[in-house]
C-alpha cells in the first residue's frame, strides 16, 4: 500500500556517482535536424486512460524533445558511462565548473529519473546490478 | 596510475585567500565579513572548512581549541568511536604570518569504519580583528600533512595593500579593499556578485554557456539586446579585457536600492535613476560572458576599466 510504503534511503554520494543511467527501453528515440533528440513515451493504460481514450481522442504516444545539452547527456546514458563520467564530459564539453557540471546533471538525470526515461544501473555490494 | 600533481588555485572571500587544489570547489558558503563559513568539496567529501568571526570576550585562541576539540570528542557519545588529538602543532612556519597572529595548530583522527581526520588551526588576527578557524580534512589512512600544511601556509585572513582578491569558481577580480560584498549569487552557470562602496554599487555577472546565450547572435548584437534600454552613450571599442574585446557604455540605470516594494505607484517612491557604467566581454576560451555595471553619483568609465582589467576570466 502506497500510504505506508517506507521511502527508499537516498543513494549514497559514492554510489550515485559510480551508477550507470541507463535508458527506458519502452521509449522511441529519433534525431530530429536540429540534432535534437525526440523521445516518444508510450501511453500508460489504466483503466482511468483507457476510459477516457473511448470517449477522447487520446495519443498513443507523448513526444518530448530535449534540447541541446539534454540531448548531448541523453546519448551519454547509454549504460556504458557512469554518472561521474557523465559530469566530466558535460563539463569538458560546455567548459563549466565541476560544481556547476555536477549540480546540473544530477538534476537532470533526476528529472529524467522521475518521469521514468532512465533508470539507474547500480552496482551492489556482491557486483550485481540494479536498474 | 599517477595522475600528477593538481594544480593549485587561489580562493578569495571577504578578504580571507588561500591557495587550492584545483578540483575542490565550493560546496558551502554563508556570512558576511564579520562572521561566515566556508567549505570547500571535492567530488566525494568536504576537505577544507573556514569559519571565521570577530574577535570577542578574553577566551585565548588555545582555549577556543581546547572547547572545539572538547566538543568534537564529546559529540559522538559513548558508543562512537575515539577520536586521537595531537595540540600545538606548527602548521603555520612563515615568520611575517605569525608575526600578527596567535596561531594554535590541532591535528585529529577518528577510528572506526570510516576514519577521518584533519590537520587545523586557529588564530586571532590583530588587524582585522577576527578568530579564524580553518581545517583541512582526509581520509584516515591518507597523506594529507604536505598538502594542509600548503593550504594553511597560503591562508591569508585581511587584504594586503589597496586590493582584495575576490575568486570563486574559477572567477577573479582584485577589487578596492573597500569594496563590500553586499549580495552574491551562485546559480548553475550564472554567478552574481554585488560589492558596495560608499554610495556606488558595482555589479559584476558571469553567465556559462556563453553560445547558447548569444543563439547565433554576436556578442555587441547580444549586449545592445540586453542592457540597450540603460545605455545612451555606447564605446564600442572599450579596449581588449582578458585578451577579449570589450564592449561598453554609459547611460541612467535604475538604483535597486530606491525600488520600492509597497506604494511604488506614489511619485515620491519611483525608482531612483543613477548614472551607470557598463562594460562587457564574451571569453571565448571559457565559453562564458562578463558583465560589470557600475552605478555611482557620476559616471565613472575609467574606474571600471581599472576593475575590468583585473578579471582573470580563464
Amino acid at each position: 500500500m502506497q500510504l505506508f510504503r517506507k521511502k527508499p534511503p537516498p543513494l549514497p554520494r559514492r554510489d550515485l556517482l559510480r551508477a550507470k543511467p541507463v535508458r527506458n527501453e519502452k521509449l522511441t528515440c529519433e534525431e530530429n535536424s536540429d540534432g535534437e533528440i525526440v523521445l516518444g513515451i508510450p501511453r500508460r493504460k489504466t483503466w482511468w486512460i483507457n476510459t477516457m481514450s473511448r470517449m477522447f481522442y487520446v495519443p498513443s504516444r507523448r513526444t518530448v524533445v530535449l534540447d541541446r545539452i539534454g540531448s548531448f547527456l541523453w546519448r551519454l546514458c547509454d549504460g556504458q558511462n557512469t554518472v561521474d563520467h557523465v559530469i566530466s564530459t558535460i563539463r569538458t564539453e560546455y567548459k563549466l565548473e565541476r560544481k556547476e557540471a555536477e549540480v546540473s546533471t544530477l538534476t537532470y538525470l533526476k528529472q529524467l529519473t522521475e518521469k521514468g526515461l532512465i533508470g539507474l544501473a547500480v552496482a551492489n555490494r556482491k557486483g550485481e546490478r540494479h536498474a | 596510475m599517477n595522475r600528477g600533481a593538481p594544480k593549485w588555485v587561489v580562493t578569495g572571500w571577504h578578504h580571507l585567500s588561500f591557495e587550492r587544489p584545483e578540483d575542490w570547489s565550493i560546496g558551502a558558503v554563508s556570512g558576511d565579513f564579520s562572521t561566515g563559513y566556508l567549505r570547500l568539496d571535492d567530488s566525494e567529501m568536504p576537505r577544507f572548512e573556514l569559519r571565521w568571526e570577530r574577535t570577542r570576550g578574553r577566551e585565548s585562541a588555545d582555549q577556543v581549541v581546547a572547547r572545539y576539540l572538547r566538543n568534537l570528542t564529546g559529540k559522538g557519545g559513548k558508543k562512537a568511536p575515539p577520536v586521537k588529538v595531537r595540540r600545538d602543532l606548527a602548521l603555520i612556519k612563515d615568520e611575517t604570518v605569525l608575526a600578527d597572529r596567535t596561531v594554535e595548530g590541532f591535528h585529529w583522527r577518528t577510528e572506526g569504519p570510516e576514519p577521518l581526520q584533519a590537520y587545523g588551526c586557529l588564530w586571532m588576527c590583530e588587524i582585522c580583528g577576527r578568530t579564524v578557524f580553518a581545517q583541512v580534512l582526509g581520509r584516515g589512512g591518507e597523506s594529507m600533512m604536505t598538502r594542509a600544511s600548503r593550504l594553511l601556509n597560503t591562508l591569508d585572513d585581511h587584504a594586503r595593500g589597496d586590493t582584495a582578491t575576490w575568486a570563486v569558481y574559477g572567477l577573479r577580480i582584485e577589487l578596492p579593499a573597500d569594496c563590500v560584498l553586499k549580495h552574491h549569487s551562485f546559480m548553475t552557470g550564472r554567478i552574481e556578485l554585488t560589492f558596495q562602496r560608499g554610495s556606488a554599487r558595482l555589479e559584476l555577472l558571469r553567465m556559462s554557456l556563453a553560445e547558447m546565450h548569444l543563439e547565433d547572435r554576436t556578442f555587441p548584437d547580444w549586449f545592445q539586446d540586453t542592457y540597450g534600454s540603460e545605455i545612451d552613450t555606447w564605446i564600442d571599442d572599450a579596449g581588449l579585457t582578458g585578451g577579449h574585446p570589450s564592449i561598453g557604455g554609459t547611460g541612467q540605470g535604475v538604483d535597486p536600492d530606491s525600488v520600492h516594494a509597497r506604494m511604488a505607484w506614489l511619485p515620491w517612491r519611483r525608482p531612483r535613476k543613477k548614472p551607470l557604467s557598463c562594460r562587457g566581454w564574451h571569453c571565448i576560451d571559457g565559453n562564458r560572458i562578463y558583465v560589470l555595471r557600475h552605478l555611482d553619483e557620476s559616471h565613472r568609465p575609467e574606474f571600471l576599466d581599472e576593475i575590468a582589467g583585473t578579471v582573470v576570466c580563464h
